[in-house]
């Protein structure tokens, strides 16, 4: 169940990142059924997207899972391309979560929910998970080679953010992040 | 409890709910939006989704 491997094959793919490179892999390492994944009419600005693993399968929803016990990942679908594509990925990186990151009773979903609104500086188990899960996304999605490539132009200005984001297909918002000083330290944390 | 947060917990994790074992969010553009906006969100949602044919693979 490593999210390393998944790293490690990633580095040397293309850009943009295939999203159709990374679910079977993420499937693979995790043993998990495929996600199903679906656009709904989420109001971005209030959630662009959720993941959540259903495990009651008479209810309705459920039946979207590809199998019992399967994840479904609902992006909001009035976001652009690289938007839905990067929640999407952002969300499948919740099939690595270990046992103390899940969300499964209604207190610790009411926790986490707050903490979005209202971060502190204590962060319970599930927040951090759903924050790392945005550098495993980044981490993924640029292969180290491109991003350090990345860096070098950027620093010589002959590259811009909007540019780098149409380049890996994700929000250019994110851009930054990949040449945060802790970008390697992040990504690297994780098992 | 307020009541779009209730309405939540109980859809995922109530005794007649979905029985969810893990959940994650991705927050949306608003940096005003408050718990029970995002826990409507969430139930509005699952709703549409519950009443929504699945989609071929």
């Amino acid at each position: 169940m490593s999210y390393r491997e998944l790293y490690e094959y990633c580095q040397n793919l293309p850009t943009p990142v295939s999203r159709r490179e990374l679910i079977p892999n993420v499937c693979r390492l995790t043993g998990k059924p495929k996600p199903r994944v679906i656009l709904s009419g989420l109001n971005p600005e209030i959630v662009r997207g959720y993941f959540i693993v259903p495990e009651n399968t008479t209810h309705p929803f459920a039946k979207h899972a590809t199998a019992p016990g399967g994840a479904v990942i609902v992006v909001a679908r009035e976001m652009n391309y690289c938007w839905t594509r990067f929640v999407e990925v952002k969300e499948l990186m919740h099939l690595f979560d270990e046992p103390l990151q899940l969300v499964g009773d209604g207190e610790i979903f009411q926790s986490l929910v707050s903490e979005h609104v209202a971060p502190t500086f204590e962060w319970s188990s599930a927040f951090r998970a759903d924050g790392q899960a945005v550098w495993m996304a980044l981490g993924v999605l640029c292969p180290e080679q491109k991003r350090q490539e990345f860096a070098r132009m950027r620093t010589a200005g002959t590259v811009t953010d909007l540019s780098i984001a149409q380049q890996l297909k994700i929000p250019e918002r994110y851009v930054p992040h990949l040449f945060n000083p802790a970008f390697r330290r992040y990504v690297d944390g994780v098992k | 409890m307020a009541t779009e947060m209730k309405n939540a917990r109980e859809m995922l994790y109530g005794a007649t709910g979905l029985s969810v074992s893990n959940f994650k969010l991705f927050p949306g553009s608003s940096r005003e939006v408050t718990a029970e906006q995002i826990a409507a969100e969430i139930v509005r949602s699952i709703n549409e989704i519950s009443h929504a044919a699945v989609a071929a693979d």
